[in-house]
């Protein structure tokens, strides 16, 4: 058997230069795309929020309105708060229009109300969900996950 | 002399070859911790925003809440009367002043000498949003004053990295003549390079010349007025009966 030995003294070969070359631009890809990912993951903190927000909207509406508003809400008489029907908030927001960001358009909401009666007192179940919608950036899409507020809503005198 | 031969030193053509290799790893290597740099510069950047952001909208929710009117017998209650705005038209944002009184975030004890005239009087906290421009920048300051009577006056700057501000009345119809009224606040905060700080372009967002803007948007109501418009014959009770005084 014939072992190749390289004499103290000796260059680097051609091929040795290119398969170095080479592992620098893989190891350089790996962490450009390291970074890319924590780039990402930066942002993603920012839409976290905005979806927080859009989740928390309708609540704070309806706790704006009461129960009366709730009521009025459940019978779809409020078309930026639909319930039971996962709508895009790309769409027009007559209450809101114009003072959301276009991030807004990469989500899409549902609202629940379940009716609850605790001996006299009458409320409602708010259950909002916000995800990204299915023509959002893939890496959304991958790594967001559904975000759920909930909340009773009482009757009060 | 062989050993001189031996050892002789490298060549012209050896040391640009050797340079030549070296540039060929140390420019995609500089080009990747730049970018490694810029990269990280960018997270940390709106890290902060993102807490600052979160910051003063839970600032400005908790004061929109608890907003009201300093209340001594009858008298008629419009939802634009909670906020006071003032501002000139020709300074655009900077100068504008948003004020408010509020619930006093202190309980409230009651005392043996207490006057019993006033027992149901609450002494509420006076709250401004103040907006100013920065030094050597085109972001604005935003400072929040809280006075209550008795207390030397709370100065805060909320942030000096401010680009927009608005808070502006939404009516929403219910039944009958019944309405809903709401407060929707949107601002923005921004970061720009140094040598942006004289220019007169509207700001957009680009991240490749280092300008970064975060949008951030919120609903609230006022409980106060809510519970009046709602219950408009109610007695005056704990929390309707209010007065503001130095």
């Amino acid at each position: 058997m014939r072992i190749a030995t390289k004499k103290l003294g000796d260059g680097f070969a051609f091929s040795e230069i290119l398969i170095a070359i080479l592992l620098f631009g893989l190891i350089s890809l790996y962490l450009m795309q390291l970074f890319n990912f924590s780039n990402q993951g930066t942002m993603l903190v920012y839409y976290q929020h905005i979806a927080e927000k859009l989740a928390e909207e309708p609540i704070e509406f309806l706790r704006g309105t009461g129960y009366e508003g709730i009521i009025a809400c459940e019978q779809n008489k409020f078309p930026e708060y639909k319930v039971d029907i996962w709508h895009s908030l790309a769409d027009s927001n007559e209450l809101t229009a114009d003072d959301r960001p276009d991030a807004v358009s990469l989500f899409e909401r549902k609202i629940s109300l379940s009716p609850t009666v605790a001996e006299d007192t009458r409320g409602y179940l708010v259950r909002v969900v916000v995800r990204p919608v299915s023509t959002s950036s893939s890496f959304l899409q991958k790594r967001m996950e559904e975000v759920t507020c909930s909340a009773f809503i009482l009757e009060r005198p | 002399m062989r050993n001189i031969l031996k050892h002789r030193a490298i060549t012209l053509t050896e040391l640009l070859v050797g340079i030549s290799l070296i540039s060929l790893v140390l420019i995609p290597a500089g080009s990747l911790y730049r970018n490694m740099v810029r990269s990280s510069v960018t997270g940390i950047l709106i890290n902060d925003l993102m807490n600052t952001g979160k910051r003063i909208s839970a600032q400005i929710h908790d004061d929109l809440q608890n907003s009201c009117l300093p209340y001594r017998g009858a008298f008629q209650l419009s939802f634009d009367d909670l906020l006071q705005l003032h501002q000139s038209e020709d300074a655009g944002l900077a100068g504008m002043e948003i004020c408010l009184y509020r619930y006093p975030r202190q309980p409230v004890y009651v005392k043996e000498s207490h006057d019993l005239k006033n027992f149901n009087i609450v002494k509420l906290t006076r709250v401004c949003y103040r907006i100013e421009k920065s030094e050597n920048s085109r972001l604005l300051k935003l400072i929040r004053t809280e006075t209550f009577p008795g207390q030397p006056e709370i100065v805060k700057v909320l942030s000096d990295k401010l680009n927009f501000f608005k808070v502006s009345p939404l009516r929403k119809k219910l039944s009958g003549s019944k309405e809903a009224w709401f407060w929707d606040v949107a601002f923005q905060l921004a970061t720009l390079p140094q040598n942006m700080a004289d220019q007169k372009d509207p700001i957009t967002a680009d991240r490749s010349k280092g300008i970064l803007i975060l949008d951030f948007f919120d609903l609230a109501y006022s409980e106060f007025y809510n519970s009046l418009a709602n219950n408009q014959f109610s007695p005056r009770n704990w929390n309707t009966g209010l007065v503001f005084q130095f």
